[in-house]
């Protein structure tokens, strides 16, 4: 699990932006407050000063009416027990003026201290007969209508910081711890694991509990993934372990080489073989060495496979150190690794001795026939009773073609033995190129009487027919003689298998000899298969 | 828009003696309601002729002398005196309780003396006629022969 990156909390950005706009909130509206309530407290006592003289406007009026200083002084004792008020003033027509005050006064009263109201007469309400002017105590009244304000701004701070504080509280016990538990328990969590993130009753409904709930579902899911993950993976595994145990217990040996022959993977069916070789040498890089005797000859194999880009095989004898030498029948092919766009040889080989033995027996038993250098009759017999002890042994098939020139003597007679011999020798070099397989038999009994014997084969399989057909075309071609003439001819061939038809070469042959002359009489130039016996 | 003015058609009065009650009780009442009111001083004193305005400052205690400079005794009639009423309404046209509660504030808070009060137009002419200083009003013209009056207040219809 990768490292939870340090947790900054929302909870704290909250209140520091809580703080930021209750401070910005305090300065401005705070200040405004603080303008608009000190001026309301002036216009205020300036309301009270205008009441007081209303009061006392008519008395006012008179005393100035009458030039009455007793009724001036008793207005201006009234007045003057108001503590704002520092001094009053009547005056009136006919050069009357009174005027007392409670401190040191000055000639002129300061303009923005005096408050003066207009006196009418008692008779003639509109004839203006003098003024009252009270002198108030300007500095009493700004540090009154300051301290109103100051504690109006006090209450206001108090206010806006007691509502962020509960905005802050509330959001910590609603939202706050919920979320903080919900990211601890989270981060602790491990994907896969069969942990849930619990969810309280009263976080049920609202976005904490709709986001755990979610989050549960995913967990549930990704643990479901995981485990079918895993459980693929065993299967993956297990698989992968039966096909190196049939990789590695293969008789057949497999490799994988680089193309300068050094060793990139193989099975134990190679790497025991490489073990006779002994120790590697350490400078030589080529493994063919320590598999095969003549490794020169499987580079030949190798090279061909590259240039045709086909898989090429061929028989290799084994490098063995003690005994008899060992044959293996090796198949090479080029790969690529596609990532790297690189080739590499493939090789898949197996032993072949016994085959081989036979082989090497008929050679020495039997000497070739010297015009066509097939094996002749003896060879060929020889080869028949080893295939069949092998395939009695094996239990596998063998099957017998025996075939016979139709026409053959007509051109021995009308061009002589030369050409008769041309003849025999163009159908031995067809009937290599018809072979498949290394492990046939291929043989001339003598006059025009050739064998094929296809070890392993049963004379039902379709592979017989097809070799049949194939022989029977190869020799439709007409061949070409000396002095620019051709000769025709056909084959008939007969057909016999083991175990089906004979179990030993004689009958074998004898039923194949037999199937051979039906075809002949049938119409020649055509195959027939004996029949099996019952 | 008025109707022009028509005065009532004459009609011949039923009886003599009737007549002559009527006319009585007419000027009667014309003399109640429509009185005019004479300012007076004593004959002795120099002053001949006061404006409104000089006699309603003497009557408000705004002047305490003539405006020659001497000195003025002023005599107000009874409350319940209906001169005393037209007196103020006719110079002021403020009503009697007005002046009534003025006098009453400049006398309490003031400590002015209102003015000496007699009881009707005979006591008002003997007390001028005595005093050189006196200053009266009374409803008729005064025939006694010390005083002359020196405003008259016409009572305007």
């Amino acid at each position: 699990m990768k490292p939870a990156p340090p947790l900054i909390s929302l909870e704290r950005k909250l209140i520091a932006a809580l703080g930021f706009a209750a401070l910005l909130f305090s300065l401005i509206a705070g200040g405004a407050d603080y303008l608009h309530t000190y001026r309301n407290e002036l216009d205020r006592s300036r309301a009270s000063f205008d009441n007081l003289a209303a009061t006392v406007q008519s008395s006012a009026a008179i005393a100035a009416f009458v030039g009455n200083a007793t009724i001036a002084d008793d207005i201006a004792e009234g007045l003057l027990k108001n503590q704002e008020i520092l001094g009053v003033q009547i005056q009136g027509g006919r050069n009357f003026s009174f005027r007392q005050a409670k401190i040191v006064d000055t000639e002129e009263w300061p303009e923005h201290a005096t408050l003066s109201y207009p006196l009418y007469s008692p008779t003639l309400l509109d004839e203006n007969i003098g003024q009252l002017s009270i002198l108030t105590d300007a500095r009493l009244l700004e540090a009154r209508a300051r301290a109103a304000a100051f504690n109006q701004l006090l209450f206001l701070i108090g206010q806006t910081l007691l509502l962020a504080a509960i905005l802050a509280f509330t959001y910590r016990q609603l939202v706050g711890r919920p979320l903080l538990r919900l990211t601890q328990t989270l981060v602790a969590i491990e994907p896969g694991s069969d942990q849930r993130i619990p969810i309280a009753d009263n976080d049920r409904d609202n976005e904490i509990g709709h986001v755990a709930s979610s989050v549960n579902h995913y967990l549930e899911i990704s643990e479901r993934a995981l485990m079918i993950e895993r459980e693929l993976l065993a299967r993956v595994q297990k698989l992968e372990s039966h096909y190196r145990r049939i990789f590695e217990s293969a008789k057949v040996g497999i490799m994988v080489l680089e193309m300068d022959g050094s060793l990139i993977n193989c099975n134990t069916a190679v790497s025991n073989r490489a073990e006779q070789a002994g120790p590697p040498s350490g400078e030589d890089s080529d493994y063919l060495a320590r598999i095969f005797k003549q490794p020169a000859k499987a580079w030949t194999l190798i090279e061909q496979a590259r240039s045709s880009g086909l898989v090429v095989n061929g028989d290799l004898e084994l490098l063995n150190n003690e005994g008899e030498s060992r044959w293996a029948h090796c198949l090479f092919s080029i790969g690529r690794f596609p990532e790297e766009d690189q080739h590499y040889i493939e090789a898949v080989f197996y032993d072949v001795t016994s085959r081989r033995m036979r082989e090497e027996k008929a050679l020495r038993s039997a000497e070739r026939d010297v015009l066509t250098d097939l094996i002749n009759r003896r060879g060929a017999l020889a080869y028949l009773e080893q295939a069949l002890v092998d395939a009695r042994l094996e239990g596998k098939g063998v099957t017998l073609f025996f075939f016979d020139l139709d026409g053959f003597k007509s051109i021995n007679d009308t061009y002589g033995h030369a050409a008769g011999d041309i003849v025999l020798v163009e159908v031995a070099r067809r009937l290599r190129g018809v072979r498949k397989r290394s492990s046939d038999l291929l043989a001339r009994l003598g006059g025009d009487e050739f064998v094929l014997a296809a070890y392993g084969m049963h004379k039902t399989d379709d592979g017989a027919h097809q070799l049949a057909q194939a022989l029977l075309t190869t020799m439709q071609t007409p061949i070409a003689l000396d002095q620019g003439q051709t000769a025709c001819i056909g084959v008939s061939i007969g057909i016999a298998g083991y175990p089906e038809n004979a179990d030993n070469v004689a009958a074998l042959l004898e039923t194949a000899d037999q199937a051979m002359y039906s075809a002949k009489k049938r119409g020649k130039n055509r195959y027939q298969v004996a029949a099996s016996k019952m | 828009m008025r109707a022009p003015h028509r005065p009532p058609p004459h009609r011949p009065p039923p009886h003599r003696l009737l007549r002559a009650c009527l006319a009585l009780c007419c000027a009667l009442a014309w003399g109640v309601a429509q009185a005019d009111i004479f300012v007076i001083v004593n004959n002795a004193n120099p002053v001949r002729q006061l404006s409104n305005q000089e006699v309603a400052d003497l009557y408000l205690g705004r002047a305490r002398n003539y405006p020659n400079g001497a000195p003025v005794q002023i005599l107000d009639q009874a409350n319940s005196r209906s001169e005393r009423e037209q007196f103020f309404r006719l110079l002021l046209n403020m009503p009697l309780a007005q002046v009534n509660a003025y006098w009453a504030r400049l006398t309490f808070t003031g400590r002015q003396s209102p003015p000496e009060v007699r009881n009707d137009d005979q006591a008002v002419v003997a007390s001028v006629s005595r005093s050189v200083q006196a200053i009266g009003y009374v409803g008729s013209r005064p025939q006694h022969p010390d005083v002359h009056v020196i405003l008259q207040l016409h009572d305007s219809p």
